[in-house]
């Protein structure tokens, strides 16, 4: 079942690498003297199983986690078996029936809200943070505590810190085309970056009519986008209280709040009153959408930042010289919360182990989570896929000509939002939310379908 | 007086021993029966009827994933009864089912056509008709995807190159060609396998019944009624059996195009049971749906398995 990651690796073949990633600034702790030099801390007889699902997002990160295996296995001489995974495998059945079944990881990487369903194997990582940790690197990360009981609020133990905040995605910065702005004529210095959701429209309608394009942007109807980009965001935007899925206490849901009712009437208008997205959007995925707005079909699409790794791929060029660049997200007009954005960070959990090597299993996935917030590592994989958890390496980000991260940085704000972390919080913000927002999209009455979301999420919390 | 061979007494012991002898064998014949069957009867009970009586026992639950189940008697059906979207499943599952339909119309017309002695380079044809059926579903599944992508595809190019319409067609995106689009990609999928089964059929039919029927002066149409039929009857009737309840049970390939949407205008029955099951954690509310797919199956077959009884009784079978 478990895949094993080959530790071979020629010199040529490290060079070939590690001078591609350079090419894109991206460096890991890989270097030349760990990959062929002399262990450095001993955990050699000790083999753990990594689950990574990072690497699922683009090549690049696939790439670096690969180096970072590599690099922790030359440094402490522990075998570090890799599989590697899908968020369908955790969304799906694949990570539930496993951990149930006894087929477990060591350690592993996970969108942070969709782990509470096997949060009784997971081991708590608060010792490890306090005592066995670079203060550098702890005050780094210190701003996600809160954040992170936030999430688990509805947790009788919410202040035990089971995972580890890695990258930060953040929901979500947008695209932008700086060609069809010079196209329709507008001036882009003085429209960018996007002020609110009138200036949206207004700036999305003259590139229609100017510069051809159709549909120049596009809000998503599909299972996994509908609720998990743009929208959550302008709905917190009007109101942070009313923005989660459920309320402080999660005992009800809150789509029935006027944030709710107004930040879905705006996602529907977009499609349904101004006609900006194409007549896919009830089934459209922001992948499709940075696909078109590679091909230079859309001019202005939201999207997670780990479409970076994409663009660097495809685009490069347009990317280097600035004529994709990412802006931040905005608030919807009149919204005066301060926030626009809600955070689902990409952590790393060590899950329970058993029997008498337990603790050194253990005490290895540790030693290898660390591997993964040394500086260089966070750079390089946050320059693909996300901010680095660790708020102290953000400013050495910027300055990149598509301005990803301070889109993000700008994204993130002060005050940012962090998804509910409930059990069932796959069920709340996709399979139980996205028929009725496909409906919506179809026609169907904004507060007639919030109403129906909220009475099977209520229900489903009473049950 | 001495017994001879001839004396009732000593006759009648062969015959006894005969009788015996013969059910002996007997007894012996229906071990040997009983023991052929058992592995299928062990298969069936544990494998099949004891999950089918548990389903309806978890149907009766609350049966969370990973969490204590809780008895909610008959609260999943009147929940599935009373959801905004069991007619649209229902009628979406119907519709799907229809994609037997075509997938029989498709493999008549193929294994007639391929039945006709002009035909040439028959061994090529038939290795072509199968390749849709020798690829997994959700490859075929991400080859119409991509055909029918309104931005990139082929079918949507050509459509508009010949004017039959003027815009791209979101076929996803619409409630009515989401379910038709599904039905008929499913169609296209499937149809070699009864391509397969009526072809073989049709070869076995013997030449004379034909050369006899045209000198009785049959047309086509006639022998195609009066040989044809009777003969690929039974096999047909099999395969829709077969197909229909294979259709029913199908998730990958309409999940795959149409995700159960727009709403869930695609959400066939087999797909909103794996939605609860693997997606919710809701045991109880999927095996709840698996018994209405249970039902639609058992009603949608019946005509059919009756049929076929029928056929059976007819050829002596």
């Amino acid at each position: 079942m478990l895949r094993q990651f080959t530790t071979a690796q020629s010199r040529r073949t490290f060079l070939k690498r590690s001078s591609a990633l350079a090419a894109l600034g991206i460096t890991t702790s890989l270097t030349p003297d760990l990959a062929f030099g002399q262990a450095k801390t001993d955990l050699s007889g000790v083999e753990i199983d990594y689950w990574n699902m990072i690497g699922v997002q683009n090549k690049i990160v696939r790439q670096i986690s690969e180096d970072i295996v590599t690099a922790f296995q030359q440094k402490t001489g522990c075998k570090v078996n890799v599989t590697w995974n899908g968020y369908g495998d955790i969304i799906g059945p694949k990570y539930r029936t496993n951990f149930t079944g006894g087929i477990q990881p060591t350690v592993m990487d996970t969108s942070s809200r969709w782990v509470n369903q096997l949060r009784e194997f997971l081991y708590p990582l608060n010792d490890y943070i306090n005592n066995d940790w670079d203060a550098a690197s702890r005050d780094g990360v210190a701003w996600m505590v809160p954040l992170s009981e936030e999430e688990n609020r509805g947790f009788p133990d919410k202040d035990q810190l089971y995972g580890l905040a890695f990258n930060i995605v953040m929901q979500a910065p947008y695209l932008v085309r700086r060609d069809h702005f010079e196209q329709a004529g507008i001036d882009f210095d003085a429209n960018y970056p996007i002020r609110d959701t009138d200036h949206f429209i207004e700036l999305c309608k003259e590139i229609q009519a100017k510069a051809g394009v159709p549909y120049p942007t596009e809000v998503y109807g599909k299972i996994w986008d509908f609720g998990d980009t743009q929208l959550n965001g302008w709905i917190r935007s009007l109101s942070i209280e009313d923005s989660d899925f459920l309320n402080a206490d999660w005992t009800r849901s809150n789509a029935r709040s006027d944030a709710w009712k107004q930040g879905c009437q705006f996602y529907v208008d977009v499609f349904r009153e101004h006609e900006l997205s194409s007549p896919n959007a009830p089934q459209s995925t922001d992948e499709e959408a940075v696909d078109q707005f590679i091909l230079g079909r859309k001019s202005i699409v939201h999207c997670d930042i780990l479409n970076r790794g994409t663009l660097l791929d495809r685009i490069p060029e347009q990317v280097a010289d600035g004529t994709v660049m990412w802006g931040p997200h905005f608030p919807m007009t009149g919204g005066t919360s301060g926030s626009q954005c809600f955070i689902g960070p990409n952590s790393f959990y060590i899950v329970r182990q058993e029997g008498p090597d337990a603790e050194i299993k253990q005490q290895a996935a540790w030693e290898f989570i660390k591997e993964w917030f040394l500086p260089e590592n966070m750079s390089a994989v946050g320059k693909s896929s996300g901010l680095p958890a660790r708020r102290d390496l953000w400013d050495q980000l910027k300055g990149e000509p598509d301005r990803w991260a301070e889109a993000s940085i700008a994204t993130v704000g002060e005050n940012p939002g962090m998804w509910t972390g409930h059990a069932r919080s796959v069920d709340f913000q996709y399979n139980l939310l996205a028929p009725h927002g496909q409906r919506m999209l179809q026609g169907a009455s904004v507060e007639e379908e919030l109403e129906a979301y909220a009475d099977e999420v209520d229900k489903s919390l009473a049950g | 007086m001495a017994r001879t061979i001839d004396s009732p007494a000593v006759k009648g012991r062969p015959e006894r021993d005969r009788t015996r002898r013969q059910r002996s064998a007997l007894v012996e014949d229906r071990w040997l029966i009983f023991v052929f069957l058992l592995p299928t009867t062990l298969f069936m009970l544990f494998l099949l009827w004891l999950p089918f009586l548990q389903g309806i026992w978890m149907s009766l639950h609350n049966w969370p994933f990973m969490g204590e189940p809780s008895w909610r008697g008959l609260g999943n059906y009147r929940d599935f009864l009373t959801a905004d979207y069991f007619w649209t499943s229902i009628e979406a599952t119907l519709i799907y089912s229809l994609s037997t339909l075509f997938q029989l119309i498709l493999a008549l017309a193929a294994a007639l056509a391929l039945k006709q002695a002009f035909v040439p380079a028959k061994p090529l044809l038939r290795g072509v008709m199968l390749i849709a059926y020798a690829m997994p579903p959700v490859v075929v599944g991400a080859i119409w995807l991509f055909l029918l992508d309104p931005s990139l595809g082929m079918i949507t190019y050509y459509l508009i190159e010949f004017g039959i319409i003027d815009f791209p067609i979101y076929w996803f995106a619409d409630n009515t060609w989401a379910k038709w689009t599904i039905t008929l990609v499913a169609a296209w999928t499937f149809w070699p396998f009864m391509f397969l089964i009526i072809l073989s059929s049709l070869q076995a039919i013997p030449q004379s019944q034909y050369e006899l029927a045209e000198v009785y002066g049959a047309n086509l149409w006639q022998r195609f009624l009066t040989v044809t039929w009777p003969n690929i009857q039974g096999a047909i009737l099999v395969v829709v059996i077969l197909r229909l309840a294979f259709n029913l049970a199908k998730i990958d390939q309409p999940f795959q195009l149409a995700g159960g949407g727009p709403g869930y205008e695609t959400s066939v029955l087999s797909i909103l049971m794996y939605r609860f099951a693997f997606m919710s954690g809701d045991f109880g509310m999927a095996f709840t749906v698996g018994m209405f797919l249970v039902v639609v199956t058992v009603i949608l077959l019946a005509p059919f398995a009756i049929l076929y009884q029928r056929h059976l009784r007819q050829v002596g079978g």
